[in-house]
């Protein structure tokens, strides 16, 4: 129950303004250019983007775990042109879609233990890690005699539809996001996991003496957010019908935007599947509607960047405020119970520790 | 928890209301500048990236070409040389209801899926400058055939050096994989070794990379004193070799090869290389344009048929293999530039790309 609470708790805040500017979206988008409100264009046009939320996704859980995976991309390459070069050299392409998976989750597991063994800053270590697997990917990709610029086609039709392919009127991108939306969703919000992960991100030195499993719960973030990055890697290979060693190279930013638009902070601690998921959906649309208004895509850029700027701002600063508007009240009533005895308890608390140390 | 909620919801609607203001405002400039074009046909020209000359000049003769045409030309394209963002602006495209869509495609077969889906809508697709698989696409508008550019590049050394003179040679290009300067390159070293009486001594690569490919180029020439001409068919390599001549004071040795006007002007001026090659980037957005225009109008074109472009002359449809592909149906095959351009100190300053 605590666990439905918190997720509708975080829903009427942040989620809710999401929601909110996505319907504005709609509406704003679709009186500008008539076409963009077409039901069935809005539908299979998400086929664009949803991969990036699938990416998206896992990384939120590292992000609240107060870590970043900057070699997404580099991962999704890999995953990609393992894919391809063990079908080119006569794997059934399922069996070389799970190898694909399998590459993914080791280099996940190479940034776990890296990050775990070292102690050093994720974010230099995946940054490592990016160049590593980037240059895996197109050195396997000589093993299929392919340059990197060709990309392995030829794949079956079967594979093929799994990307391109619809079910009952649904595009597939689409029920596979749904299903792996509501994985994450359950596994961030639903599992011992997922709650320790975020009380790692709050306070990395209370759950250490908490006893919680600390290298185990953040190699398996870095498990996770690679599995994400895998599943693209494959999707995007069956969707494009290439799998190509560069495929993956220009992904890391677009990602990032949308886990911070969706709500999870930086440092750790904040931000729930559902803001992710909903953000995919606002940056998706907000683009298209912009290309659909007869922006150039620097134009779109620009709009994006600003948008990015804009929350990250307003993020500190509606929170800054409905702090300080808290604090009144409460001054105002009697005092509380102090704070400190139920310092891994509530979001509020965390809220309150992390305005203050920033 | 409600003083939040709405502190987020009004802030977001005056950011969102800020963001709709900025996309108003072009929609109105966009409607105003083709009013009379807003039952055109709607034509996308998609450049591998934006922000580069090349492309950009491209870009400038479909526009202009489809003034002249009666066309909605729109060029668009990504900033990222990436084949999940021109997939995703084709389909852009698609949705908006183009009917025909002409690309330089990043990749020669992640597009096929898309321009599948849109050859299904009956959209017409063709691709300039770089090419994907000709079942995938209609028409391609290419700049030369591998032999034709191969040749011209010993065409041009051969202006300074005599076919019968024993000289060291050198080839400078991106890189062992890019198919089409990889095949230019051979068809060129077929011909020094049938033809004249140069030797090969080495072939260097730059990876795209402007300083490397000064360091590169610097390498080779301290490598081999006695070279006399370096090839450099490559838009990254030809300037660095130029840069490298400069930086070591050498003016003894010849350097060609394909790289941009605009780039190449300050070399040239200085008379650091005499001449290189290219072909005419707007007249190929022209050319595409054009094409397009007559397919549009139900002209069909057949390889063997020869048809008029205003301005282009008279041009003909070549069958795939010239390009080396197997693939040969009816309605599909490959429009060559008529000429190539050979920039000198006389011509350069009549080209801006």
């Amino acid at each position: 129950m605590n666990v439905a609470k918190a997720v509708l708790r975080g829903a009427a805040r942040w989620e809710g303004a999401l929601v909110v500017i996505l319907m504005v979206e709609v509406v704003v988008f679709g009186a500008l250019n008539p076409r963009f409100l077409d039901a069935g264009r809005l539908i299979s046009s998400t086929s664009d983007f949803l991969y990036l939320g699938i990416i998206a996704l896992p990384l939120a859980i590292v992000m609240m775990t107060g870590g970043i995976d900057i070699s997404i991309g580099s991962i999704v390459s890999l995953s990609a042109i393992v894919t391809g070069v063990t079908f080119a050299n006569g794997v059934n392409i399922w069996l070389a879609a799970c190898l694909g998976l399998l590459a993914a989750l080791l280099a996940g597991l190479a940034n776990g233990l890296a990050i775990v063994a070292t102690g050093a800053n994720p974010m230099v270590i995946t940054l490592g890690t990016q160049f590593l697997f980037a240059g895996l990917a197109v050195g396997i990709s000589g093993l299929a005699n392919v340059s990197s610029f060709e990309g392995i086609s030829g794949l079956p039709d079967s594979f093929v539809a799994v990307g391109n392919g619809e079910t009952v009127g649904i595009p597939n991108m689409v029920l596979i996001f749904v299903v792996v939306a509501a994985i994450f969703a359950v596994v961030l919000h639903g599992t011992t996991f997922g709650r320790q992960a975020r009380l790692i991100g709050a306070n990395p030195k209370a759950a250490a003496y908490s006893g919680f499993a600390v290298t185990r719960i953040t190699i398996c973030a870095y498990l996770l957010s690679a599995l994400g990055a895998g599943i693209a890697g494959v999707l995007l290979t069956s969707y494009l019908a290439s799998a190509r060693a560069d495929i993956g190279a220009n992904m890391l930013m677009p990602v990032l935007t949308l886990v911070v638009i969706g709500g999870v902070s930086m440092f750790g601690g904040e931000g729930t599947i559902v803001g992710v998921i909903i953000a995919t959906f606002v940056i998706g649309f907000l683009q298209q509607g912009l290309r659909f208004a007869g922006m150039s895509e620097s134009e779109v850029a620009v709009a994006n960047g600003t948008a990015l700027v804009l929350v990250a701002s307003l993020r500190w600063w509606t929170s800054h405020t409905a702090e300080t508007l808290k604090n009144q009240r409460a001054r105002r009533r009697k005092p509380r119970t102090p704070i400190t005895g139920s310092s891994l308890q509530g979001p509020e608390v965390d809220v309150l520790q992390s305005t203050r140390t920033r | 928890m409600k003083i939040t909620s709405a502190l987020f919801a009004s802030v977001a609607i005056a950011a969102l209301a800020f963001t709709a203001g900025c996309s108003d405002s072009t929609a109105t400039t966009d409607a105003e500048g083709s009013a009379d074009a807003a039952d055109a046909p709607r034509v996308a020209f998609i450049p591998k990236l934006t922000g580069v000359g090349f492309f950009e000049s491209g870009g400038a003769g479909a526009e202009a070409a489809g003034e002249k045409y009666g066309l909605d030309v729109t060029y668009v394209g990504s900033p990222e040389a990436s084949v999940a963002k021109q997939v995703e602006l084709i389909n852009t495209e698609i949705q908006q209801g183009a009917e025909a869509i002409i690309v330089s495609s990043v990749s020669p077969d992640g597009l096929c899926q898309v321009f599948k889906k849109a050859m299904a809508q009956d959209i017409l697709v063709l691709t300039w400058d770089s090419d994907v698989n000709p079942e995938c696409r209609t028409y391609y508008i290419s700049q030369g055939t591998a032999d034709q550019l191969g040749a011209m590049l010993v065409e041009m050394a051969e202006v300074d050096i005599a076919k019968t003179d024993k000289v060291e040679v050198a080839f400078h290009y991106a890189s062992p994989t890019v198919t089409d300067q990889n095949q230019w390159a051979e068809k060129a070293k077929q011909i020094i070794a049938d033809e004249t009486s140069w030797t090969v001594v080495d072939t260097v690569f730059s990876e795209n990379q402007t300083e490397l490919a000064v360091q590169q180029a610097e390498a080779l020439i301290n490598a081999n004193p006695d070279l006399k001409v370096i090839f450099a068919p490559d838009a990254n390599a030809l300037p660095g070799t130029a840069q490298a001549l400069e930086s070591l004071s050498r003016t003894d040795l010849n350097v060609v090869g394909f790289s941009t006007p605009n780039v190449m002007r300050p070399y040239i001026e200085s008379g650091t290389i005499k001449r290189f090659g290219l072909w005419d980037v707007t007249k190929q957005g022209e050319l595409a344009v054009a094409v397009t225009k007559q397919l549009l109008d139900g002209k069909k074109l057949n390889v063997g048929d020869s048809f008029d472009v205003d301005g282009l002359g008279t041009l003909e449809v070549s069958p795939n293999s010239v390009q080396g592909y197997d693939y040969e149906a009816d309605g599909n095959g490959i429009i060559l530039m008529p000429e190539r351009v050979v920039f000198t100190k006389d011509n350069i300053n009549d080209f801006d790309f």
